[in-house]
């Protein structure tokens, strides 16, 4: 006979088949590893959202009042005087008041866009992750084609076929925004799909909606918003490189990016046309990303990363 | 009552078809536990996942036979139906408990999923605290609310078993579910498994590499090789008289802590064959010892002394070779 009966372990008495103590301390969660609380990104972008709510009414003067013969004033710590403390533009208009005005184009632009595109992407992916199949080849095959066309000649012919507004600003930038999250988030529903807890709920019985929306978007959640957070950013200055081309938003309207374009022109001569709204923006593209680092670490339960 | 009949699954490569399971057929009786043993690429978890459907185009297709649950063939279920039967009547536990719990999923809201929402929220956590509770979570009140990565790999194994029990299912199919555990924890969650068994009159299919594992839960089970059972049937008969001849080098390779002959371990030389469409003979013969002429007929199981075994030479004596004598 080649192996003694064991069948006695698993009738044992009581005591013996007690179970081992728990480990870990009950309750109470321990999080470590966290950043720094996002003092200084938080600030920069609550400064920034104030601006460009309250901007207006506590800017010195009209951001669109032309006044060709304050032209080009320097900023007051360069001669220039308190009137106007960042100086004025070519047209002789107040830079300060600009740049408050600019905050609520700019910020209203870029979060839109994340927002849209994000939503957008995120829907694509999950039906193409999840589904598969050849909805997924169809979805697949349409990013790759929004990916691959040049984002600034899509928007030149949207703008020429729907006109410049902001509005339309805001739906271009999303039309050529979303296919990046569409594609990352797909590869990261691939991957969690295969995972033994989707299998779990499926064996539960859960239906497609009810993992996508329990599970799968909750795991996803981190990536989508360092895309997102990459994606502000970049979706201003696109605003500013469709004003340079005079398919942003329309001038006189101040913005950012258009700020900046049209400032580097005088980069030579008067360098604060270009400066400030690089600050600001910089400014916020940094607060962005910060911010998105400290969400992704405070949604991972591990505390890692 | 788990009953599956010729059972033939393949799995799709392209535009090849590499069949895994070929004509198994066992039943899994109400309360008592069906061990599913074999070799890696044996077949076992592809048998378990067909039995939930969970083989699909583009994956893989079952081809042929039925699986039923207490009379009802789930293979010929609407999605929908099917889908009832999975939540209501069957329990799934994994192998790797860690990667079986969402990780931003608290532990209670885990097995709260899998309860009706109509139950009020006080009678759903009461009902979930006593479960956690009865499968050896201490103070299960309190940690509700922690994260899966707070808990330990056993700790997990008895959530994820909760969540398999909480709706309280007939069948109870178990994929390798003490692999990753640690031997003492094996001992506990095997100890728990059995004694819900016994609470429940559940029906559960276990699958394992492991005959030791298998010995000690089981009442009956199916050997597989190669996609195919070789020998089924009461486990104390099986594995103290096994009459196939993979079954008996099985039993011979599992070593003897009461060896004291500092002998080698026995191992099967050979590899199993890779799975393919279509073959002749038996898939044991170019490994086994006793092969012969008529092994080129694939064997039909027959039954021998209550047991069923699928081999010519099934009840041959076999030379000491592959047999370890540990007394």
């Amino acid at each position: 006979m080649a192996i003694q009966p064991q069948l006695d372990l698993l009738t044992d008495s009581p005591k013996a088949a007690a179970v081992p103590q728990a480990i870990t301390e009950p309750g109470r969660r321990n999080r470590r590893g966290h950043s720094h609380r996002p003092y200084f990104s938080g600030g920069i972008l609550a400064l920034f959202i104030l601006a460009g709510l309250i901007g207006p009414l506590i800017a010195p003067h009209s951001t669109t009042h032309v006044s060709l013969s304050l032209y080009l004033r320097p900023p007051v710590f360069a001669g220039g005087t308190w009137a106007y403390p960042l100086g004025t533009d070519e047209l002789g208009r107040d830079v300060l008041s600009r740049l408050l005005g600019g905050a609520r184009i700019s910020l209203l632009v870029g979060l839109s866009v994340v927002f849209i595109s994000g939503a957008f992407g995120l829907v694509v992916a999950m039906i193409s992750g999840y589904i598969g199949g050849r909805i997924d080849a169809v979805l697949m095959r349409f990013t790759d084609a929004t990916l691959a066309f040049p984002t600034i000649l899509l928007a030149i012919v949207l703008a020429a076929i729907f006109g410049a507004s902001e509005q339309n600003v805001i739906i271009i930038l999303a039309v050529g925004g979303w296919a990046s999250y569409a594609r990352v988030i797909r590869s990261e529903v691939l991957r969690l799909k295969k995972q033994d807890f989707i299998v779990m709920s499926v064996v539960m019985g859960a239906g497609p909606l009810w993992i996508i929306r329990r599970h799968l978007i909750p795991n996803v959640m981190s990536t989508l918003v360092v895309l997102a957070t990459l994606q502000l950013g970049a979706a201003i200055l696109s605003e500013g490189a469709m004003s340079f081309l005079g398919i942003g938003v329309p001038p006189p309207a101040p913005s950012w990016g258009g700020m900046l374009a049209g400032g580097s022109d005088y980069l030579t001569t008067a360098w604060w046309l270009a400066l400030f709204p690089g600050i600001a923006l910089s400014l916020t593209v940094l607060a962005s990303n910060l911010m998105g680092d400290w969400l992704r670490s405070r949604s991972d339960p591990t505390g890692h990363r | 009552m788990l009953q599956i009949e010729n059972l033939r699954v393949a799995y799709l490569h392209d535009n090849r078809r590499s069949v895994a399971v070929r004509d198994v057929s066992f039943d899994v009786p109400t309360g008592a536990t069906v061990g599913l043993v074999g070799e890696s690429g044996s077949g076992k978890t592809t048998v378990a996942l067909s039995v939930m459907r969970l083989i699909r185009p583009p994956i893989g297709d079952i081809e042929a036979g039925s699986v039923r649950l207490d009379g009802v063939d789930l293979l010929k279920l609407s999605n929908k139906a099917m889908r009832t039967t999975l939540h209501g009547d069957i329990g799934y536990i994994p192998q790797d408990p860690t990667a079986a719990l969402d990780p931003l999923c608290k532990i209670g809201r885990h097995v709260d999923e899998t309860l009706s929402p109509k139950i009020p929220k006080a009678e759903r956590r009461a009902l979930i605290i006593s479960l956690l509770e009865s499968l050896g979570v201490r103070n299960a009140a309190t940690r509700l609310g922690s994260y899966p990565h707070e808990f330990s790999g056993g700790m997990c194994q008895r959530v994820a078993i909760a969540t398999a029990l909480a709706r309280g299912p007939k069948l109870v199919i178990a994929d390798e579910p003490t692999t990753a555990l640690d031997v003492t924890t094996q001992l506990s969650i095997l100890r728990l498994l059995d004694a819900q068994r016994r609470e429940r009159n559940l029906s559960m299919l276990f699958v394992t590499h492991d005959l030791a594992v298998a010995q000690m839960l089981c009442q009956y089970v199916v050997v597989m090789y190669a996609g195919e059972v070789v020998e089924k049937g009461p486990t104390a008969e099986v594995i103290q008289r096994p009459r196939h001849p993979y079954t008996r080098a099985l039993v011979g390779a599992i070593p003897q802590p009461t060896d004291k002959s500092r002998a080698r371990l026995r191992a099967i030389p050979g590899q199993p064959p890779a799975p393919a469409q279509d073959r002749v003979g038996c898939p044991f013969a170019p490994r086994c010892p006793l092969a012969a002429d008529a092994c080129k007929v694939m064997p039909e199981l027959k039954e021998l002394d209550g047991v069923e075994v699928a081999c010519w030479k099934a009840g041959v004596e076999e030379e000491p070779r592959v047999v370890a004598e540990t007394r």
